[in-house]
């Protein structure tokens, strides 16, 4: 198909065609305006891109959803922009490809910037497609998958552009809470452009071909004289590990669209269905013997919460959410019995699994997401307390720290916690304790729940006797309180006693026990007051 | 006849002999520990009775747990089958004792027979030949040349209290003695606790033939002919054949006879098993004897048109043999084969689980005693043979042809088998020979295997035709495996709670409450 | 549905489409005449040209199993869009590996020394933070370089601990 060139008020296709043939043909025009349209910005540019080990848009499309699903639709919209000679260049689809598919049989909507016309850049027209699948998902009750390749704003639109991305936004936020939203970035994604993917529910990134960033590196080299390059600015790990933009990093594109499929399998389709449901050949009662000694007996010796996870779910299969950001606590994905639950898991083998401003944000937003989609909420608790520090004080620990207790408070779906070890002070009402609505809380006997560690308590609460004592004594003297301390209440039965734990549970039966409270947990209702939103401590 | 017989055993023997009870309308009782309740011979049973844990120990071997059942139930005879309880004299004296009627041999007849070296000793007494050696320990290292010149060379030290080639050492030449004495004796030692050693003259790939001997209790005794057990892994037999191939009528007939001396010197009655080394020239010595009913004796009911295990328990009710020697006539060939739950891939260690699926061969000429079906879990407490796939035809090639034509169709999903090498075993031209003795298994698993398309370029185009058809098969498996009603990929549609509808609905409207 | 399925150690493209009510087979691009049907379960006739075959597949928890002509083979599907989630995930790093302080903390003990050969996963030294211990592994087997860190020593998260080539 040779590149179409503007030519008075023929459209070109048309003006071809004539010139070949002397009737008209209906079936072969729509034959050749979607060959033109499927072309994109042709083979060498397409070239280029698998070059640079990226896939075509609607070869992403293709791998994404189940084979022969996709229908696109707006094949055939183009650009209306008469400036700068861009009139002369008005590809069909204007450099985006959307429509709906179905992965796993289910329905989703699903667009994708074509990097190979203008760029993947964002026009009037082409927002218009986007905006048009998001309202199609919202009224049918389906997730939107975007895949961004984009060098952002299409310049010689000038404002109408401007104009699509902010149409784009407020969808965005409609839709948030209503149907998932979830966002690839397997190209550029800049300036105001990345504030569609950051509203969205979720961020896949691939390795090495993906960078994000709201100032490049060369406005940031005028402005403040650092010198950084696009990756180590935006690419995937920086936002994995580092900002916390990003949720999940990809090896390429093929594993990035194949991450989202086994994702979306978590998930419902909208704020009203329930997460699809899987038959499971793992033993609801399946023990676990490896978890009554999984605790080490030296508490200064940590040990992986992972392990726990994946000895409880089922077929140990864990799919992690913002693995390599905040490690001190873990979330993500598992299934018990087969019904998808979010889990969140504070993590002994990283700083203790203590609660610092990053760990508060990346909880605070995995359970909203949960709660939004009626995903239950599983929590697994080790928690020494809040980080301790100048830069967490002044960084906000107290309004971050808010958000993980907003979170769990505010969350309806079904919520099961298990302390493993220790749950101590301001920590242990955050993380879903009894007192903030939490329907089931399990205690193993190991758990230690208490305001502080007994080191830190006996400090305090036998300061005065401890100054009195002389200085050989004070060490037996102090030894001896913590003992007793210890003995007293690092221990699960003194929260038994008042209710707040509602069984002490053995370990190697975690499974069991979540899976039987989960069951009885599936008809939950509850509600919030009337409101027009909470006010989260952003 | 007996009123009620108690198995005291379980899997495919306890299964076989519940046929034979079935047939002859005698009323069976099984006994099954914990992890056999819902094994097949419980399943079959007409009364069957727990008798504790999953430990042979705690279970099948617990003697007075097994007669108390016996009591209770009312039987008045017992079979042992083999295995488990059944060469422990005690069994058969507190039997006795109970007037239970035990299927097998006296208590006196199994001391005298069942232990290696008194049915020796009564073999060279009543000029049975037994392979040349020293049948007691050799007391001191000095002691051993002199029983070497005697026997000549090549002679194995053996451990007294040996067996899985533990502390045996073969010496060819007399100077290595002194090193070989010490290794032995230290491995001995190790492995059994027992350093004690004695020598016997080593034979060159000799073969395992062993004579099928019947007595009743009027002094009749006949052999019912001869079972080849040569091929063996690390000892074990793993197929077995009647006739031999080396057999000739003569050969039968002297080992036949100097079976049925020997057994009728130990008193001998019901059925029993004489095993003799047969060398390269023919020549027999005896080995021992298994005083109780084989794993391997469906081959000898194949070829004799008899069946051992009524004969049996008539036997023991004191019926006569109805039969004399001449009468038993052997006609054709059988080949069985046992079917193990072993992992063929990680040194054929047990691989027990649940059989998942199965399909199991019919047709003219072949036989399958087995104790399983699909649904059921091998239990990882006992030894995991699944049962024995026996094949006959009326000459050896028919019986081979059969028995490959078997196993091709033999498949079990969900477990591990070693079917597989009774495959490559019945395609080794050598023993389709009969070329075999009884290294010559082990021998064959240090080789590596040899694919058909190497050999034979029709089977190699069939191969990979069969490669291609099992990639489609895989592909289909996986592009419909979502909507299998039995995957466990499939998605499950539940429906919804009237209840939570209403609460989420509650949830997410926009509309002002008016209460 | 286009899958690679690997069968022992030889991998082949599979294409599988239905046109008409007809499956229609390619493999490793090329058109061939099957016809297949799943008789029971798992259990399929497959016929290629003339020869006829019945496979079974068995999946179990190590990978699938396809028996076919009394021969058994492992098999994999190679599906593109279906994630696999433990890829390499255990390889281990190449060439020359800074061990960085994941957390800050304080250093309580070394357990190597410099110039010895370590294996990957092996502890190369301990850091307490928020009193709790954590070993630090080592990424790759090879030899300790460089030790940046003695006992006792604070530590900053980020901050190079040691160097193994």
């Amino acid at each position: 198909m040779p590149a179409s060139r503007g030519c008075g008020t023929l459209t070109p296709e048309h003006s071809t065609m004539t010139a070949k043939k002397h009737h008209h043909d209906p079936i072969q025009e729509l034959a050749n305006r979607s060959a033109e349209a499927n072309a994109g910005g042709g083979a060498e540019r397409r070239e280029r891109q698998h070059k640079e080990g990226k896939l075509g848009a609607r070869e992403r499309i293709e791998l994404l959803l189940d084979e022969g699903t996709f229908e696109e639709l707006d094949k055939f919209v183009k650009h209306h922009c008469t400036d700068f000679g861009i009139e002369e260049q008005r590809p069909s689809g204007d450099g985006f490809v959307s429509g709906f598919g179905r992965i796993d049989g289910r329905l989703v909507y699903v667009f994708a910037q074509d990097f190979t016309v203008f760029g993947g850049s964002l026009s009037e027209s082409n927002a218009g497609k986007i905006t048009k699948i998001m309202k199609l998902a919202m009224s049918n009750g389906a997730p939107v998958i975007g895949l961004n390749d984009s060098g952002g704003a299409r310049i010689q639109e000038g404002v109408m552009s401007l104009a699509g991305y902010a149409d784009i936004f407020l969808l965005n936020t409609l839709a948030s809470g209503v149907v998932p939203q979830i966002s690839a970035v397997m190209g550029p994604c800049a300036g105001g452009a990345v504030y569609s993917p950051a509203i969205t529910d979720f961020i896949f990134m691939t390795e090495k071909t993906s960078y994000m960033f709201v100032t490049g590196p060369d406005v940031i080299k005028t402005v403040t004289h650092e010198e950084v390059s696009k990756h180590e600015l935006g690419g995937a790990m920086t936002h994995n590990a580092t900002s916390g933009v990003a949720h999940f990093i990809a090896r390429d594109d093929t594993e990035c669209l194949a991450m989202i499929r086994e994702l979306m399998s978590f998930l419902p389709s909208n704020n009203l269905d329930d997460p699809p449901r899987r038959s499971s050949d793992d033993p609801a009662d399946r023990a676990e013997a490896s978890l009554n000694s999984i605790i080490p007996e030296d508490p200064l010796v940590p040990y992986d919460i992972k392990d726990v996870i994946h000895a409880v779910v089922d077929d140990r299969y864990f799919f992690e959410v913002h693995e390599h950001f905040a490690k001190n606590i873990v979330v993500g994905f598992a299934r018990l019995d087969g019904r998808p639950v979010g889990i969140v898991a504070n993590q002994p083998a990283f700083l203790a699994g203590v609660l610092d401003i990053n760990a508060s944000v990346k909880g605070a937003r995995f359970v909203r997401f949960c709660d939004a989609f009626n995903i239950p909420l599983i929590t697994f608790e080790d928690v020494p307390g809040f980080l301790p520090g100048t830069q967490q004080e002044f960084g906000g620990i107290i309004r971050h720290g808010a958000k993980l207790l907003f979170a769990f408070a505010e969350a309806t779906v079904p919520k099961i916690t298990v302390i493993t070890r220790k749950a101590y002070g301001g920590a242990y009402c955050v993380m879903a304790s009894k007192h903030i609505r939490t329907d089931m809380n399990f205690a193993w006997p190991t758990a230690e729940i208490a305001v502080m560690g007994p080191e830190g308590a006996v400090n305090i609460v036998y300061k005065r006797e401890i100054a009195r004592a002389s200085e050989s004594e004070r060490g037996t003297l102090r030894q001896e309180k913590t003992a007793e301390f210890r003995e007293r209440f690092a221990n699960p039965y003194v929260a038994a006693e008042r209710g707040y734990i509602d069984a002490i549970i053995l370990p190697s039966e975690t499974r069991k026990k979540l899976i039987t409270a989960l069951h009885s947990l599936e008809n939950k209702r509850d509600t919030n007051p009337r409101k027009k939103h909470g006010n989260i401590p952003l | 006849m007996f009123k009620k017989i108690l198995i005291a055993n379980r899997g495919e023997i306890a299964v076989r002999i519940l046929r034979a009870c079935r047939e002859m309308e005698i009323p069976a009782v099984v006994v099954f520990s914990d992890a056999d309740r819902t094994s097949l011979h419980v399943r079959l049973a007409d009364e069957a009775y727990p008798i504790g844990p999953a430990p042979l120990k705690e279970s099948y071997l617990a003697i007075e747990k097994i007669l108390g059942v016996a009591r209770y139930a009312g039987c008045d005879a017992l079979h042992p089958g083999y295995g488990i309880l059944s060469e422990n004299p005690n069994l058969a004296r507190a039997c006795a004792e109970a007037g239970v009627a035990f299927i097998g041999p006296r208590p006196e007849a199994i001391e005298r027979l069942g232990s290696k070296t008194a049915a020796r000793q009564l073999a060279q007494s009543v000029g049975v030949p037994t392979v040349p050696g020293t049948l007691e320990p050799i007391a001191r290292l000095e002691d051993a040349p002199e029983t070497i010149r005697k026997i000549g060379l090549p002679v194995v030290l053996k451990a007294v209290a040996g067996g899985g080639g533990k502390g045996m050492r073969l010496i060819e030449r007399e100077q290595e003695l002194a090193s070989a004495w010490r290794d032995a004796s230290s491995e001995a030692m190790n492995s059994f606790g027992d350093g004690r050693l004695y020598l016997e003259k080593f034979l060159a790939r000799p073969r395992h033939v062993e004579i099928q001997v019947l007595g009743d209790h009027h002094g009749h005794i006949v052999y019912l002919g001869e079972r080849e057990c040569s091929i063996q892994r690390r000892y074990q037999k793993v197929i077995e054949e009647a006739p031999s191939p080396i057999m000739t009528p003569e050969l039968r007939r002297a080992m036949g006879e100097a079976a049925v001396k020997l057994a009728r010197a130990g008193g001998y009655t019901n059925a029993g098993t004489l095993e003799f080394l047969v060398d390269m020239e023919r020549n027999f010595y005896f080995l021992e004897m298994n005083t109780r009913l084989q794993v391997e004796h469906p081959v000898t009911e194949m070829v004799t048109s008899l069946d051992l295990v009524k004969l049996q328990i008539r036997i023991a009710s004191g019926e006569p043999l109805p039969f004399a020697q001449e009468d038993v006539a052997l006609r054709g060939h059988a080949i069985e084969c046992r079917i193990y739950a072993e992992d063929p891939d990680n040194h054929f260690f047990p691989s027990p689980g649940k059989i998942l699926e199965r399909c199991v061969p019919t047709g003219p000429g072949i036989r399958l005693d087995d104790g399983v079906y699909a649904g059921w879990t091998v239990p990882n407490e006992y030894d995991p043979l699944l049962g024995k796939l026996i094949a006959w035809g009326h000459d050896r090639g028919e019986a081979i042809g059969r028995l490959r034509r078997a196993l091709q169709e033999y498949y079990a999903a969900g477990i591990k088998t070693n079917v597989g090498l009774f495959r490559r075993i019945l395609e080794e031209p050598e023993f389709l020979r009969g070329e075999i003795h009884t290294k010559w298994l082990d021998e064959l698993l240090r080789r590596p295997v040899i694919s058909p398309s190497a050999t034979n370029p029709e089977n190699g185009r069939r191969q990979a035709l069969a490669e291609d058809a099992a990639r489609l098969a895989a592909a289909l498996w996986y592009v419909n495996r979502g909507t299998a009603p039995d995957a466990s990929q499939a998605a499950i549609a539940e429906t919804p709670s009237r209840w939570k509808q209403e609460g989420r609905r509650e949830q997410v409207e926009a509309v002002p409450e008016h209460r | 549905m286009k899958i690679g399925v690997r069968l022992g150690d030889r991998e082949k493209r599979v294409e599988i489409a239905k046109r008409g009510g007809r499956l229609h087979f390619r493999l490793d691009g090329r058109d061939i005449t099957a016809e297949a049907v799943e008789v029971v379960p798992r259990m399929y006739s497959i016929l290629i040209g003339g020869a006829a075959f019945e496979v079974r597949v068995e999946p179990r928890a190590d990978g699938l199993r396809v028996h076919v002509d009394g021969r058994e083979y492992s098999a994999e599907v190679l599906d593109p869009r279906q994630w696999r989630r433990d890829l390499e995930k255990m390889a281990q790093a190449e060439g020359r590996q800074e061990i960085i302080a994941p957390m800050p903390g304080k250093i309580v003990r070394v357990l190597v020394k410099i110039g010895e050969e370590v294996e990957t996963g092996q502890g190369l030294m301990v850091v307490e933070a928020m009193k709790m211990q954590n070993e630090i592994k080592s990424p790759k087997s090879g030899r300790v370089e460089r030790l940046l860190v003695r006992e006792g020593q604070a530590v900053n998260s980020g901050e190079t601990l040691a160097v193994v080539v």
